[in-house]
């Protein structure tokens, strides 16, 4: 009977690959959760204003990453939904929008707009069954929405925190994580909606652009 | 003929089953008027729960099976989609501007544009749903085992669970709170284990539903009842 020298070695390291496979298997299988959805249209009169809008890539393409100990990590994509709901109430908060592919530098100005709304993800934060012991998932993302006039000037900032809860079912993670951060980002575009204007900076500025809001609204 | 007959006995046979394995409920439900109600063909309720932060929100379960209930049987109510109305009136129904209460309402049909899409839906009654089902008290202990030769369970668990729910309704119509229904339902569940485990399981959320969506029913349809009731039933 012949033995291959090389056999005690190579079962060392194939029984080594396979507890660094097992060790980090479950960091590496990670859950991908892409937020998607739309907003209705909001409810509001339009401002007689064009605006331009700035996502920057940061806002577009968010994502954030959830780590639990013991769990497989989630990412959560948030970045589309973000664009695609906040698009739609601007759309109806203003006469009319545009989208800027950047923001002017160096004493540059864009044409044919009376100020540029860049809205920027601050924080995103996740809060799930085993966090609460509550049958819920949460999500809440801080926003910083900034109006600049067109040559980039300051005019106003201020916070926007939202908020989205969806109850947990078994095996229906995935869906619920989905549903709690599509709720945060349409309750920020519900605060922008209603909100925008009562900002002091903001009302200053649409005092001396001459506009004001219809009663009620 | 023959197959009929054995139809009849598994019928027979499942309902039996099924009232000896249901756990007895007892539920409570009390109603508040505050005005006159009445609904009228054409005229939607429209289902809502609150998922602010600190809220608990009745379970999606539940306002399904309330929706269920008061769409059907005698006098059926037509009921409008909870989705479609907070989308129709955005953001005006969303958890962060919502109206917490009733005072509200002239204050909230007066903005632009919201009254005319309330009567597009034909929603008159809005109808706030709060509360929850949880597990109060819980013991005993089951023992399973199992071998090549055969196995089974031994022991008893048991659990009470608490379905507490509130109903706020709202009238749209002459905007202003109409009333409150409230239903509590508890009940003891068992799990006996007699080799098979058996479960005789005690349904307080569906007692509760039931008990509210009945209630409700009676409350927007009747035009002057008045006064507190009280309805103490065994489940099923």
């Amino acid at each position: 009977m012949t033995r291959n020298p090389l056999a005690p070695a190579c079962g060392r390291s194939l029984a080594a690959g396979f507890i660094i496979l097992v060790a980090i298997a479950p960091g590496a299988c990670v859950r991908t959760v892409p937020v998607y959805g739309s907003a209705p249209a909001p409810l509001v009169e339009a401002l007689p204003l064009d605006v331009g809008i700035f996502y920057n890539t940061g806002f577009r393409d968010a994502s954030h990453r959830v780590e639990r100990p013991r769990e497989r990590p989630w990412v959560v994509e948030f970045g589309a939904a973000n664009a695609e709901l906040f698009d739609e109430v601007f759309r109806n908060m203003f006469e009319r929008t545009v989208h800027i592919e950047k923001m002017p530098e160096g004493g540059g100005t864009v044409p044919g707009v009376d100020a540029i709304l860049e809205p920027r993800i601050e924080e995103y934060a996740v809060l799930t069954p085993d966090d609460s012991g509550q049958k819920y998932y949460a999500a809440s993302i801080k926003y910083r929405i900034h109006l600049f006039a067109p040559d980039g000037g300051f005019i106003a900032s201020w916070p926007v925190n939202a908020y989205g809860k969806s109850q947990w079912r078994a095996f229906r993670d995935k869906q619920a994580l989905r549903q709690a951060s599509l709720l945060a980002i349409r309750d920020a575009a519900a605060a922008l909606a209603l909100e925008f204007d009562d900002q002091q900076q903001v009302q200053a500025w649409l005092h001396d652009k001459g506009v004001l809001r219809a009663q009620g609204n | 003929m023959h197959r009929e007959t054995e139809h009849n006995r598994l019928q027979l046979l499942g309902s039996a089953l099924a009232a000896l394995l249901g756990g007895c409920v007892t539920a409570d439900v009390e109603q508040f008027r505050q005005s006159g109600t009445g609904i009228e063909e054409n005229e939607a309720v429209v289902i809502l729960t609150r998922t602010d932060y600190s809220d608990e929100q009745a379970e999606v379960g539940f306002t399904k099976c309330m929706g269920d209930a008061l769409a059907r049987g005698q006098q059926p109510l037509t009921l409008h989609s909870q989705q479609e109305f907070m989308d129709g009136l955005f953001p005006y129904f969303e958890p962060r501007l919502a109206p917490t209460s009733a005072d509200a309402l002239p204050e909230l049909l007066g903005h632009p544009g919201v009254a005319e899409k309330i009567a597009e839906t034909s929603v008159r009654y809005v109808v706030w749903v709060d509360g929850g089902t949880e597990t109060v008290d819980q013991g005993g202990s089951m023992t399973c085992a199992f071998s090549l030769g055969g196995g089974g369970c031994f022991g008893l668990n048991w659990w009470e669970r608490d379905s507490s729910y509130e109903a706020s309704i709202w009238d749209l119509k002459n905007p202003g709170a109409a009333g409150n229904i409230s239903a509590d339902a508890s009940g003891t569940s068992y799990v006996a284990g007699l080799i098979v485990p058996i479960p005789i399981i005690a349904r307080t959320q569906k007692a509760a539903c039931e008990g509210l969506a009945q209630q409700l029913k009676k409350f927007l349809v009747a035009e002057d009842a008045t006064g507190q009731q009280r309805v103490a039933s065994p489940d099923p």
